[in-house]
This record gives C-alpha cells, structure tokens and sequence, in this order.
C-alpha cells in the first residue's frame, strides 16, 4: 500500500469513495463528454423539426441537404461520445476495483491471527475475486450513469417545453404515474419471489428427505403418504409461481403500455394543437422521437437503481466482515538498529480471547540469553499460545514480556521480525523451489525496494550447510540427481559420463537387484513403450517423443510392425481404468503420478470411451486417435499398475526396436541417438545417466546405499555443488505438495536458521521427523545454539527434553512446574508423571 | 473393472491389490470407488532379511499387508531389543498410523526377504478428502479393532495383566 494508513481503514470506506478516489481526472474528463452527449442527443430533435418544418414543408432542398448533414453529425458524435463514456466507465470502474481489491488485500493481509480462526480461505477468494467485482463495476457507472441519463432527460423535457409548454406537460405527466405504479407492482412481484424460493427450499428438502428415507419408503409401502406430502407442496409451489410470473409480466406490459401512451396523446392532443394552429408539424415528429428516445435513459436510471442496491448490499457485507483493526500494519521500525542478546522475561502472563476464554493466565518465568526452555504438558494447556505471544502472533492481554528488558508490546513487529525465529508444527510451504522457500524469510526482511535492485545474495555454501544441519542435504541432492540438465552443458555431461563409468566398475554388480540397467535386448519395464520402441532419444525437435504420435511416418512404422492396432487398443483399455478411477474426483496430482492418462486429458478420454460404444476404433477421429497412441506410448509397466503389458506386445516392441534404427536411417537420418553405454542420455534425469538404468520402484532400503556410492563418486568429480544447486531450484509444487511432512518440518527450519535470529521458538517443529533427523535437529540445538540462542521450544517427545537447560510443565494455561530436569525429576511431581505415568 | 485383456491376461497388479484391500475389515466398508483408488495408489515394497522398516519414534504413517515373508515387531529402546511379536503373510499393519501422526513405540524389521503392499498416509488422507465418508468408516474400523483386542485380552485365561487394561473406556 502506497498511502500511509489514515484514521479510516479500507473497509469502513463508503462505495462511493472508489469511484472518486484516485479518479478525479478522469471523472472530470467523463463529466466534460456527459454534457457534449446530451447536447448531440438534443440536436437531432430540433433538426428534424427544421426539416419537416423549413425543408420539407417550403421544399428547400439546401436547408435539407444542411439539416440532414447536421442531424448525422449529431447521430455520429451521439455514438461515438457513448463509447468514450462506456471506455471511461470501465476504465475508472477496472481502476477503482483493482483499488480496491490491493487495499482489501493488504488490510486482510494484516489483520489478527485470532481472525483467520473462523475466517476460511475461501470466503477471503470470494470476496476479493468475486463480490468486489459487483462493487468496482458500480463504482464505474456511480457517477457517469445517473449523470447522463438525469441529465438527459432534463434536457430533453426542457426542449420539449421550450418547443410547446402544454403538450410537455402533458405528455410528462405520464411519468409520475409509472413511478407510482411500477414500484408498486414491484413490490408484490418481489413478495411473490420470496415466497417461491421459501417453497422451493422446504419442496427441496422434502425430496431429500423421502430420498435419503428410501429405504423406509419402500418397506412400510409409504408410497400414497410421500406422494401427497409431495404433491402438497408442489401445487402450493406451481400457485406461486402463476402469480410471480403473472406480475413480473405485469410491471413489464404496464412499462410499456404507458410508454406506448405517450405517442398516443401527442397525436390527439398535439393534433389538436395543430389543427388551432398552436402547434407546427414538425414540433410534433420531434415530440414522438422525443417520446421514444425518453424510454431509455430512463430505463437505464431503473436498472442504474437495481445495481446499486445489490452492489451497496454486496460490498457493505464484505467490507463489514473484514472489517477488524489490523494488528501490525504501518509500524514503523522504533530502534532502527538494535541488537539483542535474547534475555526472556515472562510475567504474569495471559491471553483472552475476544469471546473471553482464558488460554493462558498467570504465566511467569524467565529465561537468561541463549538458554534452552522445553514447554511440555497436553495439548490444549496453552503451550503454543504462549510461544505465538512471545513471537508476538497473537497480543497478550494482561501481564508482561521482556526481551533484553524491553517491553515486547512496546516494540513494533518490524522490530522483533529480524531476531525471533517461528518454526511451526504444520509449516507451510509456498508454491515454488526449495530456494524461494529457503530465502523467504531472509526476503521478507529486505525492504521490497532494496530486494530489487540488489536481490539478496546468499552464498550457496551457507544454503549447503543449513540443509545439512537439519538433515535436508539428501533430499535436495536427491532432487537435483531427478532434474534434467541442459544439453548444451557439455562439461556436466562428460562428468557424468566419468561418474557412470566409475560406478561400474566399483559398485557394478551390487546395483543389479535396485537398478534396471538399459538393455538392448531385454525389455525395459520401469520405461515407457515409446522409449522402449526407440531405445534413444531425438536430436530433432520434430521428432520430440510427445510429438511422435503425431508424426505420420513413425504412425507408418508402427503399422508395418503390427504394433498400431494393439497399441490403440491399449490406449483404449488405459483411458478405460483411468475414467474408471478418477471420473468425478478433483485432479489430485498424487493419484495422477501413477497413471499413464494425465489428468488434463481426462475429460476428453471419458468423451472416447462413451464414442466408442456404438463406434470401433478405428472410426475415431484423428485427434482421439493421437490421444490413445500417446497414452499407450506413455505407459510404464513398472510404474502404471492399473493394467499388465500384454505377453505378444512385449516381444513385438523388442522387434520394432530391433527394425527401429534401421527405418530411422531410410526415413530420417541422424534425427536419433540410441542409448549407448559411453554416451549421455539427453532428456534424461543425471540419476539415469549415472546409472545408466532407472532404480527399480519399491525398495526402499535401496536407496540409502544408492545415495552414498553416488555421493562419493560426486565428491571426486567435484560435481555435488552443482547438483544441489540443481536440487535447490527444484519445483517444489503446490504449496510444497510434492514434499512429505517430514521435509517440510526440515525446510522451514532451514527457512529460519537462514535468518539466524537470537530467539527461536518451535512448536512441535520436529514432530514430523524420523529418529535420525530428530536427533540430528537435537544435536545441533545443543553444539551449535547453547548459550548464543534462546530456544523455547514446544516439545511432544519427552525422550528428548533432558537436553534443555529448563523445563516447564503446563496445564490448562498455567506453569504448574518449571526447572532444570534433574530437579523436576527428583521432585517427582507433573513432569515425573508424564514420563513414567502415575506411580 | 473393464478391460478386453482381463480375460486372456493374469490380474493385473491393482486387481490383485483391489481384492487383498476388500478382504480387510479396515477398508471393506469404504465405497468401491475409493477402495479401487486405494489399491492404485498402493505400493509393491521390498525388503532384505534384517532390513528395518521404521524405527522406535519414526512416525512412519504406512500401512502393511504381508504379501510374502516376515515382519518383527521389536522393542529395541529396552536395556535389551525384546521381540514383540512376528506378523506374517496375509497380515495387515500400521492401520492407525493412516489415521494420524504418531512416533511409532515400536521398530519393524524384515526377518526374511519380504514383500509387502503398503499405502501412505498422504494418499490415506487425500482419499479422506475425497470420499469423506471414509473418515466415520475409518473411525468405526478403529474402535472395532480396539474393542476386539481388548475383548481378546480379557478373554485369555492369564488375567495377569488386568490392572493394565481398559484401553476401551479411555
């Protein structure tokens, strides 16, 4: 947010405000087109008046020729300054919604944490994405609509009573009449309406009920019953829909009926007038168009009313829900540059919340700098609520907390920001690399200017080592072992070819039973079909494996092997299983990682499978065809369990491998490499090529001998650096869905440590983590943070607290023990208790 | 199921996983779609004679069905590894550790060459997510179980450990 926060916060901001704010010259710039619009609007009457009157009449052909040219002129300028106020309106209602939604943004972006409680994701998407968007689009017409239109019709009644004062006040008297009786009618309809969707909703749950009852229903032979329950109040529900029909017919046929009218007294009064001789002819043309053209502007000033309740409605209820004092925004940093030792003092703390339950109270202790404190007890006993009040995520409400003697209230959040450490049980992870989220809270530090003009450089080797220290190193090497590197890399690539051969001969024989080596005899079954047909890879662009269903000679290859038909039929068996397993689920990238079909082809499959009842294959189109070769050529038999190869297809492929290179040569030399033992596999992952093979799915004891013989041969190669800085910009997926629970915990500790803030607070950060990790994370507490960082940490395994320096015990938002664990042990009270159970 | 192969073909992998799932209690009740699912996303593992499965305190978050072979249930953090029990072929494990996380009491090792299907807790709960229903399933599997064993227990003529029951009444 650019602007300061002011006294007014967003959300108390009245509708009107964003169509002005920030818009005036642009309202200004509409103001001037308005007045011009209603003046070209105008004109046209008076011109075919003087035609009628001075033209026609006298038959002066030039005075035709000059009206009918002005009069077109009008016209064009009419239609042309409505589109400048329609580009204005959408431009100044775009701009005040884009407002709008930032402001929204950045206050819901503020607000207390307590507020998120009961707010769901959800409702903040819907109110900033759709129900402000009712809001920004009024606030585009707010000012131009009733503008031109009032002003229109002003302009127009005014010409008609210049023209003639009494057929004027006539033939305007029919619009208070509608103005009475259209509301009026409205009324009922709008009774009628609510009735009906009252109705609707309990003949809805009738239905729901008998439904859900069937079971009942049909064994008491209920049938007569539920039938007249139903029937009751589907007649009540057809009654009230005659009537809503009836009057949502009326307002409309009475609008009409007295605009219909209005011609009607123009010709008999103003035909009257004219026979006394008070009125000319072509006064009374201009007063019929003038009749006819006063309909839509005022048709438009209806509607103008009919949006601005429903947006006034839509956007008092959203703004009213976020509207909350927000807690943090706009401190400014109070000692810009102070440091701290981490000194802790607790006193008499407490936390209410806003409905007035108590969540802590009374809570006192302190903690010297770089001392180690364990919070144990139930859950529900206050202890995350204490260490959120000491991260200053939530306001205590009575009672005190000192850092290094300083009231924390006191300080601002930008202040705390930089030396207090949050790890949370449940981290979260935001879409991207394992680097972004890595640097996200040493990002969120840098002012957003400072960061673009000079992005925080960390040292890759400071990103190694907190990997390391908490465990992560392997995963990400992991990561960058599965990437593909650019073929251009030449360097990489003959490293990797050293590594692979290296490999061999060290380890050669130990790797058979994890790793399924490339063969070019044998089937490979942790391959696709497409691979094992071409056994190597393009150089060719045109010939990229997903194009190849495509590609009409290799279409021609396939028929000549017999392998086109059975590979369509498979096609059709695999599209078959998938719409079978995931029609009507949401597209769950885990359960699409073992399918052949990706999700994004689902719906088109189920298209194929219901053709395919009354059609054979091979009347599908080209399209679908393509479709089922590229899912049989993509399926895995190692991986893609849903169906088994069939026995006759394997050694068929084996064949078409075998006549593979060969055909390449006649139809398209050199457009492939075929996979050669000294030489790099591009398109696939440095594992692969190290291996020359894939890991065989499902041994999981495997891997860890795996990762240490590639790791030392990395090691002598000098290439592990470059292989987790691959690792690093691994794409981590939707919000880190790709990582399991455990390699979340490790980052978001990594995340922090990268900060190296002097307090650190966890809450059950390691819950997630096996034995090794767990004692890992332990081990580094004890060599690396003793005495320099103040740790409070929410601790779930009690196996493990005999590390810290103290120890307090809580219970239903009180301290009930605190001290070192030899003192609370030989005291044999609540902490002895949870350890060894009640004695 | 579908598929023109079934008929000249052996079960597939899933179909073989399909009907080892509906045999068990656990998931019997769960609705075709969900259970076909689960068998999809079920994994094939392999294990040496004496290689761990999880150890003491891992929060593993797997379930196990013994397709060949034999697991060792060990308590290790005794001041000697004690045998807790040994499961075999058929048997199914780890249920509860679907359900949530939970450092395990126990560690499990391979006492010969094994091979098991075992499903993860992450794609446990994104079927929860899924097929909703499967949570109250899910929970009345897991109060059956506890009330079985504990009936089991109470059953046996050697009521040594009485004072110690009461699991179903917590």
């Amino acid at each position: 947010m650019k602007e300061p926060i002011t006294a007014q916060r967003v959300t108390q901001k009245s509708l009107f405000y964003w169509a002005f704010a920030g818009n005036f010259k642009l309202q200004f710039i509409l103001l001037l087109v308005i007045i011009l619009i209603v003046f070209v609007r105008v004109l046209p009457l008076e011109m075919q008046k003087r035609i009628i009157n001075d033209s026609i009449a006298l038959k002066n052909l030039d005075g035709l020729l000059f009206y009918g040219a002005i009069y077109i002129f009008a016209i064009t300028a009419a239609s042309a300054l409505k589109l400048a106020i329609n580009y204005l309106q959408a431009l100044i209602g775009e701009r005040a919604m884009n407002q709008m939604r930032k402001d929204l943004y950045a206050h819901i972006l503020s607000l207390p944490l307590g507020f998120f409680r009961t707010t769901q994701p959800g409702m903040v998407v819907a109110s900033l994405m759709t129900e402000i968007s009712t809001a920004g689009t009024f606030a585009g017409m707010a000012f131009a609509v009733p503008l031109t239109n009032i002003l229109t019709l002003l302009a127009f009644a005014g010409y008609l009573l210049w023209l003639n004062t009494k057929l004027a006040t006539v033939t305007l008297l029919i619009y208070p009449i509608v103005v009475f009786i259209i509301p009026m009618l409205q009324k009922r309809a709008n009774k009628a309406n609510k009735k009906r969707v009252d109705l609707s909703r309990s003949t809805s749950s009738q239905i729901a009920e008998s439904i859900s009852g069937i079971h009942e229903v049909q064994v008491h032979g209920a049938f007569a019953e539920e039938n007249r329950k139903f029937s009751q109040l589907a007649d009540k529900l057809r009654k009230i829909r005659i009537r809503w029909s009836l009057f949502r017919f009326g307002i409309k046929t009475a609008n009409n009926y007295f605009v219909g009218l209005g011609p009607f007294i123009v010709f008999i009064y103003g035909g009257y007038l004219i026979m006394h001789g008070q009125l000319e002819l072509g006064a009374m043309v201009a007063f019929l168009s003038a009749q006819e053209k006063l309909f839509d502007p005022w048709k438009e000033l209806i509607d103008f009313y009919q949006t601005y309740q429903d947006a006034s409605v839509r956007y008092k209820r959203t703004m009213g829900y976020f509207d909350t004092v927000p807690e943090f925004l706009g401190e400014t940093q109070t000692s810009p540059s102070h440091t701290i030792t981490g000194a802790i003092d607790v006193q008499n703390l407490g936390f209410q919340t806003s409905d007035g339950h108590h969540l802590i109270s009374g809570m006192t202790f302190s903690l010297k700098a770089g001392e180690h404190l364990a919070v144990v007890g139930f859950s529900g006993s206050g202890k995350s609520t204490l260490i959120q009040c000491i991260g200053k995520m939530y306001r205590y409400t009575f009672g005190s907390i000192k850092i290094d003697g300083t009231e924390l209230s006191t300080l601002t959040k930008k202040d705390v920001i930089q030396d207090i450490g949050y790890v949370s049980q449940n981290p979260f992870i935001f879409t991207g690399t394992i680097k972004d989220n890595l640097l996200y809270a040493r990002r969120a530090v840098t002012p957003v200017e400072q960061e673009r003009k000079e992005p925080a450089v960390i040292e890759l080797d400071k990103m190694i080592l907190v990997l390391q220290q908490v465990g992560l190193f392997v995963d990400v090497m992991r990561f960058g072992l599965d990437s593909i590197i650019d073929t251009a890399d030449k360097k990489s690539m003959e490293t990797i070819i050293r590594i692979r051969r290296k490999l061999r001969e060290n380890f050669g024989s130990k790797l058979n039973n994890s790793v399924e080596f490339y063969k070019l005899e044998s089937y490979h079954h942790n391959s696709s079909i497409g691979a094992n047909i071409i056994f190597g890879s393009s150089t060719n662009p045109q010939f990229k494996s997903h194009l190849l269903p495509e590609n009409k000679n290799f279409i021609l290859f396939l028929k000549q092997q017999n392998l086109l038909q059975p590979l369509l039929q498979l096609g059709v068996d695999l599209s078959r299983e998938a719409v079978d397993l995931f029609s009507g689920l949401d597209s769950v990238d885990l359960f699409f990682k073992k399918s052949p079909v990706p999700a994004t082809s689902l719906k088109e499959c189920e298209k194929i499978i219901s053709t395919l009842k009354h059609r054979a294959i091979k009347q599908l189109s080209k399209t679908d065809q393509t479709l089922l070769l590229s899912i049989a050529l993509n399926f895995t038999p190692g991986l893609h369990t849903m169906t088994t190869l069939p026995k006759e297809l394997h050694t068929q492929i084996l064949n078409a491998r075998k006549q593979f290179p060969a055909w390449c040569n006649k139809i398209a030399p050199g457009r492939f490499d075929f996979y050669n033992e000294t030489r790099y596999l591009p398109n696939q992952s440095i594992l692969n090529n190290i291996f020359f093979g894939k890991i065989r799915p499902g041994l999981p004891g495997a891997e860890e001998v795996i990762n240490q013989s590639i790791t030392h041969l990395l090691i002598e190669e000098d290439y592990l650096e470059t292989v987790a800085k691959i690792g690093m910009e691994f794409h981590i997926g939707n919000m880190g869905d790709k990582l399991s629970g455990g390699q979340r915990q490790k980052l978001a500790i990594a995340r922090v440590l990268l900060k190296q803030p002097k307090i650190i607070l966890m809450d059950e950060a390691t819950s997630a983590l096996d034995n090794k990790s767990q004692s890992r994370i332990q081990n580094l507490m004890t060599t690396r943070w003793k005495g320099t960082r103040t740790v409070i940490a929410v601790v779930h395994r009690l196996d493990i607290i005999d590390d810290f320096d103290k120890i307090a015990v809580t219970k239903a938002g009180k301290i009930i023990e605190f001290g070192t664990y030899q003192d609370l042990i030989a005291q044999k009270g609540a902490l002895y208790e949870l350890i060894y159970g009640r004695q | 199921m579908s598929s023109s192969m079934d008929d000249n073909n052996p079960p597939t992998e899933m179909q073989q996983n399909l009907k080892l799932l509906k045999e068990r209690a656990f998931f019997s009740a769960f609705p075709l779609k969900a259970i076909k699912l689960l068998a999809f996303v079920a994994e094939r593992q392999h294990f040496k004679k004496d290689e761990t499965l999880f150890e003491e305190g891992d929060d593993h978050g797997r379930a196990y069905i013994i397709l060949s072979g034999q697991l060792t249930l060990m308590k290790k953090s005794q001041s000697e590894p004690q045998v807790v029990r040994h499961f075999h072929q058929g048997d199914l494990l780890g249920t509860f550790s679907l359900l949530g996380v939970m450092p395990s009491l126990f560690s499990l090792e391979a006492k010969h060459d094994t091979t098991v299907l075992t499903i993860g807790r992450e794609h446990f709960t994104k079927i929860q997510e899924q097929f909703p229903e499967t949570t109250a399933m899910s929970l009345k599997a897991l109060l059956q179980e506890v009330y079985q064993w504990e009936r089991k227990i109470l059953s046996q003529e050697k009521n040594c450990y009485l004072n110690q029951t009461g699991a179903t009444i917590l």
